[in-house]
């Protein structure tokens, strides 16, 4: 059986309005269709007949524009990073980052790689993480069930997070990046006043 | 033809001693100024149309690089590794990629991974890594360990960590104190 670590939830000081919300967007996650590394061989199995995700309310999104979730599965080499940058900045708030395989924690099995990321967490904000190398399809559901309480609870701010914080993880994509980072007119907006939320 | 025409052939026309190390698997070894004149016969005459692949092995000791081109025949059913050597730098080998297309990412992956540097290549692009400003990574002496202290960082925590051999040992010492028996307790 799975481990589940419990989430606590403490009360938030969310305003009705915000908390019906919340309640809603929980039950609905469309999750981009964007296999980034090996993880993406266990989302299949979690979205056909067996392990059903679509009955959480977790179904497939085209692309970005029209995505909650953005699920990094496995490792993030430099040049896919590059692209996942890209592809989060054009999802549009709330979203949220799952982080799926030990790789996205510290580096897993490609730890001494020179070409893959150890910290996701450095260059993009992550909501949930799950641990495992692949993590079964049972796991994936229970960190969707996590995610969704994070998101019930008000809690899954990574997104505002980013864009408070955007300074050090431009900083952070510049070190790994160098040239090859994108250009600036995608996230341009996060750095004018009055548009940032910090 | 078979085995043993090939050989006889490759030994009359070229000089060259050909290894059979398995039933339908050969090699031959050969030099760098030869080599347009035996892959070329390989190719238009004896019936190796295919390319598999090309493959490098860094003799660091030695100093060279040891490149094959592993043939196969369709017709013969035959596979053959036609490897010579180079020197680590300053050679660079000519291109097959007008006789054989597919060489053409062999190649780009050549010199990105090993820094060879090809003559006559189409579309020499990255092959895999972007923005790659350091030494090709598949030398042998690349330091990958220092690379990626250096130039990543590692999440904290797992300082402690140990081998798994090491926590198995710990494991079994741990079960035995805990199931070997009480000392008497010395009286006062």
């Amino acid at each position: 059986m799975v481990n589940v670590i419990p989430v606590e939830l403490e009360e938030n000081q969310q305003s009705l309005i915000e908390k019906v919300l919340n309640w809603f967007r929980q039950q609905s996650v469309f999750v981009l269709a964007y296999g980034t590394g090996c993880g993406a061989i266990e989302v299949p199995p979690t979205m056909t007949a067996r392990y059903d995700a679509e009955r959480f309310g977790i179904r497939g999104a085209a692309t970005p524009r029209q995505a909650d979730v953005l699920v990094i599965s496995g490792y993030l080499s430099l040049k896919t990073l590059k692209r996942v940058i890209r592809t989060y900045e054009q999802m549009q708030g709330p979203k949220f980052i799952l982080g799926l395989g030990s790789c996205t924690i510290n580096g897993g099995m490609y730890w001494d790689s020179y070409n893959t990321v150890k910290q996701v967490d450095r260059y993009l904000p992550i909501d949930v993480y799950v641990a495992g190398c692949m993590p079964r399809p049972e796991a994936l559901l229970a960190a969707f069930g996590d995610l969704q309480k994070k998101i019930a609870s008000g809690k899954a701010d990574g997104w505002e997070k980013y864009q408070r914080e955007i300074e050090w993880y431009k900083a952070n994509q510049r070190k790994v990046l160098g040239n090859n980072m994108n250009p600036s007119y995608t996230s341009d907006w996060y750095h004018i006043e009055g548009a940032s939320l910090g | 033809m078979n085995s043993q025409e090939l050989q006889t052939q490759l030994q009359t026309l070229f000089g060259l001693e050909m290894v059979v190390k398995r039933p339908q698997l050969m090699q031959v070894s050969t030099q760098l100024a030869q080599l347009e004149l035996v892959l070329g016969w390989l190719h238009h005459q004896a019936g190796f149309e295919t390319l598999s692949t090309i493959t490098c092995t860094d003799w660091l000791e030695e100093g060279i690089f040891h490149i094959n081109y592993i043939l196969q025949s369709t017709q013969h059913r035959l596979t053959l590794m036609v490897g010579f050597d180079i020197p680590r730098d300053g050679v660079s080998i000519p291109s097959w990629s007008r006789v054989w297309p597919q060489a053409e990412t062999y190649e780009r992956e050549l010199k990105e991974m090993y820094g060879i540097e090809i003559t006559g290549h189409p579309d020499m692009r990255d092959f895999m890594l972007e923005n790659w400003n350091f030494m090709p990574p598949m030398r042998r002496d690349f330091d990958t360990k220092a690379f990626v202290d250096d130039f990543y960082v590692m999440r904290v925590g797992r300082e402690d960590a140990l081998d798994v051999k090491e926590v198995l040992k710990l494991k079994v010492a741990a079960k035995k104190a805990m199931e070997a028996p009480q000392e008497a307790k010395p009286n006062e």
